[in-house]
This record gives structure tokens, sequence and C-alpha cells, in this order.
């Protein structure tokens, strides 16, 4: 077992916390904490046995979150929201904090604590969101990028990022365990660089006028589900 | 299967597009079907109205970034802001298409066709002659469109 004592982790239950604890379980990483705040019943029997694997790595959906965060010893935290964590994040302030929560995250937190978020596409090409269709759309192809938070909408320095191309991805549902997936991928790598090379190396995104994604259409989602034999 | 943005008035009840079920096979279909519905109620006499855009891009762009998180331009207390949502998006919708046919781009297309989910789900009665010739001009491009997007999908 391995543990990384610089990061912490605090997210809501959601799908991609959940592909995060147990790709860190498969791959034997802990973290400093795993903070859980927006504690809700978390119901994966409609994706019961389901699994994936990409670049070597898999998840299954065969544990329950609750287990993903016994192993993790994750404390659960009674917030709704990150913005009222302030407090309780203090004495994280020296460690990078991976967010796995929704919703603008306040100035006084991207600020003053080094907050990472994981975004399912290229930046700064690809802000915004759906943007895993988008690219599949446009480029046959999906990113993951890691980067420190800022007030702005996806800006802030790039951290880590890993493209694959859509032939990967075929049968598999792009928003049930293909986005969740190569974000939680790319986690583990940026984690396992960070144990080699003792630091983060992060570079600035080289335009700041790319535009931004909104929801994609259903008919063009549906159009890319097709495309990628998901459905 | 019903296409699921024709059911109900989305000035009244806005679409947010959260994770909708796209899985069925004939969902293009169901699409087209109800786009068609409604050209169906255009009347024969009424002829398309390709005047273009007035907007200039970055106003189309600010707009977009409106819609995308409202839905609608003015708050509904009556039917007359309905109508007046109506006239805006007709607009909106005419200087989409414009920008969509100089240079084709799927953030401004999947805009556009949320823009005509709301338009075709409103009574016909809430359109002057003029806003009906500019939706069959904008629809029929919309159409076209998306063939081309799914011959370059290859699906």
């Amino acid at each position: 077992m391995s543990k990384i004592s610089d990061f912490i982790l605090v997210g809501t239950v959601n799908l991609r916390t959940y592909f995060y604890l147990s790709l860190l379980k498969n791959m034997n990483i802990r973290l400093e904490n795993v903070l859980i705040y927006q504690n809700t019943e978390f119901n994966l029997d409609s994706m019961a046995g389901e699994s994936i694997s990409l670049l070597g790595y898999t998840v299954n959906l065969n544990e329950s979150f609750r287990s993903l965060c016994t192993f993790h010893q994750a404390k659960f935290i009674d917030c709704t929201s990150i913005n009222e964590m302030g407090e309780i994040l203090r004495p994280y302030v020296d460690k990078y904090i991976l967010f796995s929560g929704k919703g603008i995250v306040k100035a006084s937190l991207t600020d003053g604590f080094s907050l990472i978020h994981i975004h399912p596409g290229k930046l700064p090409k690809y802000r915004g969101s759906t943007t895993v269709y988008y690219s599949l759309l446009l480029e046959d192809n999906i990113t993951a990028s890691a980067f420190f938070m800022e007030q702005g909408i996806d800006t802030g320095r790039i951290i880590y990022e890993l493209s694959i191309g859509g032939e990967k991805i075929i049968q598999y549902s792009i928003d049930y365990l293909v986005d969740p997936m190569i974000r939680a991928v790319v986690l583990v790598r940026l984690l396992l660089n960070f144990q080699k090379e003792g630091k983060l190396t992060s570079k600035k995104q080289q335009a700041n006028n790319e535009r931004t994604y909104y929801k994609i259409h259903p008919v063009l989602r549906h159009i890319v589900q097709r495309k990628t034999k998901s459905i | 299967m019903t296409y699921p943005y024709s059911t109900k008035d989305l000035l009244d009840s806005p679409e947010r597009y959260s994770f909708p079920d796209v899985t069925a096979k004939n969902y293009l279909d169901t699409f087209i079907y109800s786009r068609l519905q409604f050209l169906k109620q255009i009347p024969v006499e009424l002829s398309e109205n390709s005047k273009g855009g007035t907007l200039s891009e970055e106003d189309v762009w600010d707009k977009i970034r409106i819609f995308e998180v409202n839905k609608i331009f003015y708050p509904i207390n009556n039917q007359y802001d309905k109508i007046k949502n109506v006239k805006e998006l007709v607009e909106f919708a005419m200087n989409i298409v414009t920008m969509l046919i100089s240079d084709f781009d799927y953030g401004l297309f999947s805009c556009l066709l949320k823009v005509h989910d709301t338009l075709t789900s409103l009574s016909i009665k809430l359109f002057e002659k003029q806003q009906l010739e500019i939706l069959l001009f904008t629809i029929k491009v919309e159409g076209k469109l998306l063939k081309k997007v799914i011959n370059e999908q290859n699906i």
C-alpha cells in the first residue's frame, strides 16, 4: 500500500468520486485524507456488473460506494458545498486538494488552496460542458486534463493531460463509464508522476480567448453514441 | 417513442437537457417527425424568408451565453412576454443559421437545435407571418446541416 500524503480528495457522493476511489484502491494508493460532503445514498444497481478497461487500468462496478469509503477511511462532512468548508480545509492549506464535486467554487478557496480539478476535455480548446461529446464529434478522441482551479471556467494551469482515440471506447457508455474512467486514469497517473518526481509541474494554458461549450443537444449526443456504438 | 421536447411548451417549462435518454434506435426519426409536424402547420402560401442575420458574431455569442443558461430571453408573466420571447428567438435562430452557413460549428448547431426545440414546442398561433417564414428557412437549414453531420460521422 502506497500512501501519498501530499494529497487529499474532497468530493460528493457521485460516479466520478466512485471511479477515483475505486481505481486508487486497485492501484493500492491511499491519500492523506478523503472528505465526502453532501452525503447521500449512491445507488449503483443499474450499473451492477459493469466494468471498463482503459490503457491497462480497470474499474469494476461491483463494490459499494460505502465499502470504498471504508477502505480509504473517508470522513463524511456535514456540508452541502465545498464553499462551506473553508475552516475544515484549513489544516490542508499546504496539500493538494483533488476536487470531485460540482458547482462554482468561491474565490477564497481557489485562491487560498491548491485545488485540482480533472476536466474531461483538452484545454483550453474544450472548456465547459459535455466536451467529451464535442471532442468525439470533431476529433474522434477524448482528453482529460488536470488543472489548478481558478475563478474562470476551466482556466488554470494544466498539470497533466491524457488523450485517447475514440476507437478505444467503443461500446462503453460515455456518460457512465468513459467520462469518469478517463478522469480516474489521469488522477492515478498524476499521483504516480508526483511520487516519481516529488513535485507537480504545471503549464499555463496557451490562450484565454477560447470559447465555452454548453450542454450538447440530445440529437448530437445520440449521434455520438451511435458513432461509438454505445447504443 | 415521441421526441421528448415536443410534448410541452418549453417557454413555460424551459428544458435543461440534463442526462437525456437518447438510447432509442429511432431517436433521430422521432426528432425529424417532430420538426415535420411543426412545418406542416405553417400555411402553404408562406414561403421561406432567408433575410440573414443582423447581429455581429460577438453579439450572437453573447446571446448564446444568455440562452444556454436561461433558455428564455424575458421572464414570462403573461402572453405578451411569450410573444416577446418568440420574436427574439426567431431572430436569434436566423442569426445562428447565418453564422452556421458561413462557418459550421457544433456548439452553434447544438444551440440552434435547442432554439428550434423551444419554438416548435409552441402553438403556431403565437407566431406572426414573417416569423413563420423565417422558421421555414431556419428549420430547413437545420435539416440540411443534420444530414451533413450524419454523413460526416458515418452513422
